[in-house]
């Protein structure tokens, strides 16, 4: 099954929260799950994983929109904008934006 | 004085008949490992490419305590299973597919400041069968912001050895250099391997898996807890990385680096062209006149000349460029300019190599080796001489003042024009290269922002050395080459001075026989004759006889005989133009106007006028955008290990360069000019 990543559908419930990171506003924290990057293709999902960006870590956005600046554990990433859309994440309840 | 312990003598003897064992860095981008790799060989380190590739590795050599080790600096990778270039290239390093004989030792730097990220890339690369050492690095820092690791504890989990160290303190590198000796001389067995993989995660395990098994290992030999990232870095990133003020930023920075390359570079610059002029007329002067004069003069002094003449820029671009990167600056400089970039097929970083490109092609091209994508770095490549150098300058300010004459504005126009005319033919052949035969898929922007540190001097001094000596040796070589045949084409065969220049120097005798005569008359003619000899030789070499046969080649550029050997002899470099301009104009070289006036009322054989404002436009068109720099080609050869990159670009620039010339000079030809 190809999963096609839609902005508005993933907002809804059914998504199970999930929107795409360019979504998130500076600060604000969210968690990559089990299907958050199953859009990308192979080689930019494996790349994300070695850097440190993979299912089940959460992140913080340093810089919003696309291109944008991410931070995991204490790593910085810059994704590009066509990266960055495929990337679906929770955002984290009661994170608030810094 | 201690007592040798046995293994000791075991070293000491391996070492008297075995070859020293050879040991691979390896390791994530920004871990501390090409630090380490200096702190452990110090200044007996060389750049080289990875046999067959051309892929930069550093090799040098390390001392430890009973006897040397040989250190390979392998490109900064994220996982070894990556399917990217370089992740392949250090499998196939470690596997013995390339270079002369497989490492002995891998070397797993694990970064103190990023533990659990280093121990997920290292539970990959101790399922190698090979010994192993794991080498703690950035531990200062680590330690400052209340984090260590206890290496015996470490070294219990991962069933292998561990050194805590420091590259910038030193701490714990000759105790690494003699760990990696040891582990060299042991070798790995089967059961210490099977025990090995008995501590690791599975190989199948998920990356979920994988950061629990890495926090696990982590509570086990760590104490304390890392401070988070500063505040203020992340302002600082936002800033840079800002659409109006990141984009500020960065034109401040790289005007500064662009004009540094471009003025500083001009007084060493002009110190070599002092000191090899000097020698040469030293040369002139002393040896008797012959062939063997004219080779060292016109050859070797002029060739090592034309060569090294590029030091002062590629050496001070260097130098500047490692000050930015070791500062963090410039993965944000790559992120600002990457959205721009991408639309021509290009990455971020191919923007400081394009704008060095604009001070001399040559150290842009060295400096393509920032970007870390194959075919992104070739594109940049082949490109890169369509940015408008130095070397073009006195021909721009020849041609448009030929065109623009007394229209200050129009000739300033002009010359943005030229300038503006070369970076947009280099990005639209990015764009058609990128999607012809560099067609696939660009490497989206996955860029790590590393924390900004004071950058080294030491280190960017280094830098600069390694590159200086690596062009001298590789591309220098070649360039020298080249010069002395292209000496050898235009010099040769001797042309024996023709009845006018001899009734020439007739007439200056006797003008200079008569009473009261000026001695700047006598100078004059003299000059005149000088010249027309240095004409006829021109025309009469091989160089100007391919230049007469070539001729019907530019006729549609409304370019004559004349014009076409002084374009040819620019093959050799774009300056050379101008020189070759004086001559076959027998023009005093100390007066540009004079020369501009004889251009101008220059002739063809059928009496009509050669500089036309649509021929004259015309050439500055091919200036622009022509392949005329043997030097350029002969670096393009070394960094692409292949003819088939610099035959192209010659090609491709030279055949553009072509038809847009034809293109203006008809235009302005219909349009009655």
């Amino acid at each position: 099954m190809v999963f096609i990543p839609q902005t508005q559908s993933n907002n809804g419930p059914h998504s199970g929260g999930r929107i795409p990171l360019t979504q998130l506003s500076r600060g604000q924290r969210a968690v990559i799950d089990a299907e958050s990057l199953i859009s990308l293709a192979d080689a930019d999902r494996c790349l994300l994983r070695a850097m440190g960006i993979h299912e089940s870590c959460e992140l913080k956005v340093c810089k919003a929109g696309a291109p944008c600046i991410i931070e995991v554990e204490r790593t910085r990433v810059g994704l590009c904008g066509s990266v960055a859309s495929k990337v679906f994440v929770k955002p984290c309840d009661g994170c608030p934006a810094a | 004085m201690a007592a040798q312990q046995p293994e000791d003598i075991e070293l000491e003897r391996v070492y008297s008949t075995e070859r020293p064992p050879r040991a691979a860095l390896l390791g994530q981008p920004n871990t501390g490992k090409t630090t380490l790799f200096n702190r452990l060989c110090g200044s007996r380190a060389r750049t080289a490419n990875i046999p067959g590739t051309t892929v930069e590795s550093r090799v040098g050599v390390a001392n430890a305590t009973h006897g040397s080790l040989e250190i390979m600096d392998l490109p900064g990778i994220y996982g070894l299973s990556l399917e990217v270039p370089e992740s392949k290239l250090c499998r196939d390093c470690l596997d013995g597919r390339i270079g002369d004989v497989a490492p002995d030792v891998a070397v797993i730097i694990a970064d103190a400041t990023n533990f659990s990220r280093s121990l997920r890339f290292a539970s990959h690369a101790l399922r190698r069968k090979m010994p192993c050492v794991i080498a703690v690095t950035l531990s200062d820092d680590a330690r400052r912001k209340g984090f260590s690791v206890n290496a015996a504890a470490l070294s219990e989990c991962l069933g292998c050895a561990v050194v805590i160290t420091s590259g910038r303190t030193g701490e714990g590198v000759s105790e690494l250099a003699d760990a990696v000796l040891r582990a060299a001389l042991h070798g790995i067995s089967l059961e210490a391997f099977e025990e090995r993989l008995h501590h690791l995660p599975a190989s199948t395990a998920s990356e979920s898996d994988l950061a629990k098994w890495a926090n696990d290992v982590l509570a086990e030999v760590a104490s304390g807890r890392m401070s988070a990232n500063s505040r203020v870095s992340e302002r600082v990133d936002r800033a840079l990385t800002h659409p109006v003020a990141g984009l500020a930023a960065f034109i401040l920075v790289m005007s500064l680096l662009f004009a540094s390359i471009f003025w500083l570079a001009q007084f060493p610059m002009n110190a070599l062209d002092f000191i090899f002029g000097t020698a040469g007329d030293w040369v002139r002067g002393t040896f008797p006149e012959g062939p063997l004069r004219d080779l060292c003069v016109d050859g070797i002094i002029g060739g090592i000349a034309g060569t090294v003449v590029f030091l002062p820029q590629i050496c001070l671009l260097f130098f500047l460029l490692s000050l930015l990167e070791d500062s963090g600056y410039l993965a944000r400089a790559a992120f600002a300019a990457d959205k721009f970039m991408r639309r021509f097929g290009l990455p971020g970083q191919a923007f400081v190599p394009l704008l060095s490109s604009h001070a001399c092609a040559l150290p842009g091209i060295m400096s393509t080796r920032l970007i870390p994508d194959v075919k992104d770095r070739l594109a940049t490549i082949l490109v890169a001489p369509f940015m408008s150098c130095t070397a073009r300058l006195p021909v721009y300010v020849l041609l448009i003042s030929l065109l623009f004459a007394g229209r200050p504005w129009l000739a300033g126009l002009a010359f943005v024009g030229c300038y503006a005319t070369g970076a947009i033919a280099g990005l639209l052949s990015a764009f058609l290269v990128r999607r012809t035969l560099l067609k696939g898929p660009a490497r989206p922007m996955l860029l790590e922002m590393p924390p900004y540190r004071k950058p080294s001097i030491k280190i960017a001094l280094w830098v600069m050395y390694d590159r200086g000596v690596l062009f001298i040796k590789n591309a220098g070589t070649m360039i020298l080459a080249i010069c002395v045949v292209m000496w050898w084409l235009s010099a040769y065969p001797k042309v024996a001075p023709s009845v006018e220049v001899l009734k020439m120097r007739a007439e200056t005798s006797v003008v200079a026989r008569q009473a009261n005569v000026n001695p700047e008359v006598v100078k004059s003619l003299e000059n005149q004759a000088n010249l027309q000899e240095a004409r006829d030789q021109q025309l009469g070499s091989m160089a100007g006889k391919i230049g007469v046969i070539a001729e019907p080649l530019f006729r549609p550029l409304g370019f004559d005989h004349q014009l076409t050997v002084a374009v040819l002899t620019s093959f050799l470099a774009r300056e050379v133009f101008v020189s070759t301009l004086m001559i076959i104009s027998s023009t005093d070289s100390n007066d540009e106007s004079s020369l501009l006036e004889k251009l101008s009322q220059n002739r063809r054989a059928d009496g009509t006028l050669l500089f036309t404002i649509p021929t004259a436009a015309s050439l500055l068109v091919f200036f622009t955008l022509a392949m005329q720099c043997l030097p350029t080609l002969a670096l393009v050869r070394r960094e692409t290990q292949s003819w088939k990159w610099p035959l192209l670009q010659f090609v491709w620039m030279s055949g553009l360069a072509w038809g847009m010339a034809w293109i203006v000079r008809e235009i302005l030809l219909t349009g009655g000019l």
